[in-house]
């Protein structure tokens, strides 16, 4: 890694580490390795989303030419939301690839995936499947992201009859992890789930 | 660049036996110091007192006029401080003002101008309006 990267993510760390509004807007950062070319970011599920209550966590990769180029930031923990992949986690925001400045630093970029949770953008989709039910059936959305807060990121809200269906599916045999994938995305129909998996 | 100088005056021949404690409290950015063999400046006074001036150090300190208390934007360092590019300040990396009267290192702005996602118009990295130096 490139001195003029090392140097300012060192002081971005000391900056977040000693910034006591960190605590207070819940993101902060632990840094994995010496060098500092990767980082684990956290954010608290933002109060009044479906996300409330969960701590959901972030693969922070640094590249090269940091702050010149914009840090690869995904989620690792599942999340339902448009503008991320439930596959994979990789996140759809416009500062992250053109739109990124060499003025933004982690703690802006993980402000920004926080506001980003907060208002989701429908029409410029990661997962469409995701922005679809978003969009037609906002009901199912909550319940969805609300349940996946739960499951994978250690939110307290309990929605039995979802549960309900995932077991169905994992005495089937699927995993568990599939099984709230498909069910999610067929908007918790058991059959069409079903006939999705085993055809 | 604007500079402000603090000379440090030591006067008199009775105060030599001070000479030791006082060079401690001296800043380690003196500039320059006479020699210990100079035979001293005189000093013209209104009174019967006659100044000689033994020693003299010299302090200079030295800030950019653009920048104020801030930081580089990019860098993240002090304006006065050397960007993370250079060892030292100086003139050779001066701080630059674009029409947006954001101010940043040389270094720091000319690559940011440079990169890939800054193409094929630059921007401001702070407020994203075009890019061009107040000369």
């Amino acid at each position: 890694m490139s001195n003029i990267a090392f140097n300012r993510l060192q002081r971005e760390c000391k900056e977040v580490v000693t910034n006591s509004e960190i605590s207070e807007t819940g993101i902060m950062i632990e840094i994995l390795n010496e060098n500092l070319t990767e980082i684990k970011g956290h954010i608290r599920g933002p109060p009044d989303t479906p996300y409330a209550g969960g701590m959901f966590d972030l693969d922070i990769k640094i590249p090269d030419q940091y702050p010149f180029s914009p840090p690869n930031v995904k989620f690792s923990t599942k999340i339902w939301h448009p503008n991320v992949s439930s596959q994979t986690g990789v996140i759809c925001l416009d500062i992250l690839k053109d739109q990124w400045a060499a003025s933004l630093t982690l703690r802006t970029v993980l402000l920004s995936i926080q506001a980003l949770m907060c208002t989701p953008e429908p029409k410029d989709p990661q997962d469409a499947v995701v922005a679809k039910q978003y969009m037609e059936k906002p009901a199912v959305f909550k319940a969805t992201a609300e349940y996946w807060t739960t499951k994978f990121a250690k939110g307290a809200v309990k929605n039995a009859g979802y549960q309900a269906l995932v077991d169905k599916l994992k005495d089937m045999g699927v995993r568990e992890e599939e099984a709230v994938s498909v069910l999610s995305c067929n908007n918790w129909d058991i059959n069409r789930s079903t006939v999705y998996i085993f055809s | 660049m604007e500079q402000q100088i603090q000379m440090d005056e030591q006067e008199n021949d009775e105060s030599q036996g001070n000479d030791d404690q006082q060079n401690m409290s001296m800043s380690s950015s003196e500039l320059h110091t006479m020699q210990d063999d100079h035979p001293g400046i005189l000093l013209k006074t209104n009174t019967r007192m006659s100044i000689t001036v033994k020693k003299l150090h010299v302090c200079g300190e030295w800030k950019w006029l653009q920048g104020g208390e801030d930081t580089c934007g990019i860098c993240r360092m002090e304006f006065e401080s050397a960007c993370n590019m250079c060892k030292f300040p100086g003139d050779d990396c001066p701080l630059v003002l674009g029409i947006c009267r954001h101010a940043f290192h040389r270094h720091c702005i000319d690559k940011w101008i440079a990169a890939p996602t800054n193409q094929p118009r630059a921007q401001c990295p702070l407020c994203r309006q075009d890019w061009t130096i107040v000369e």
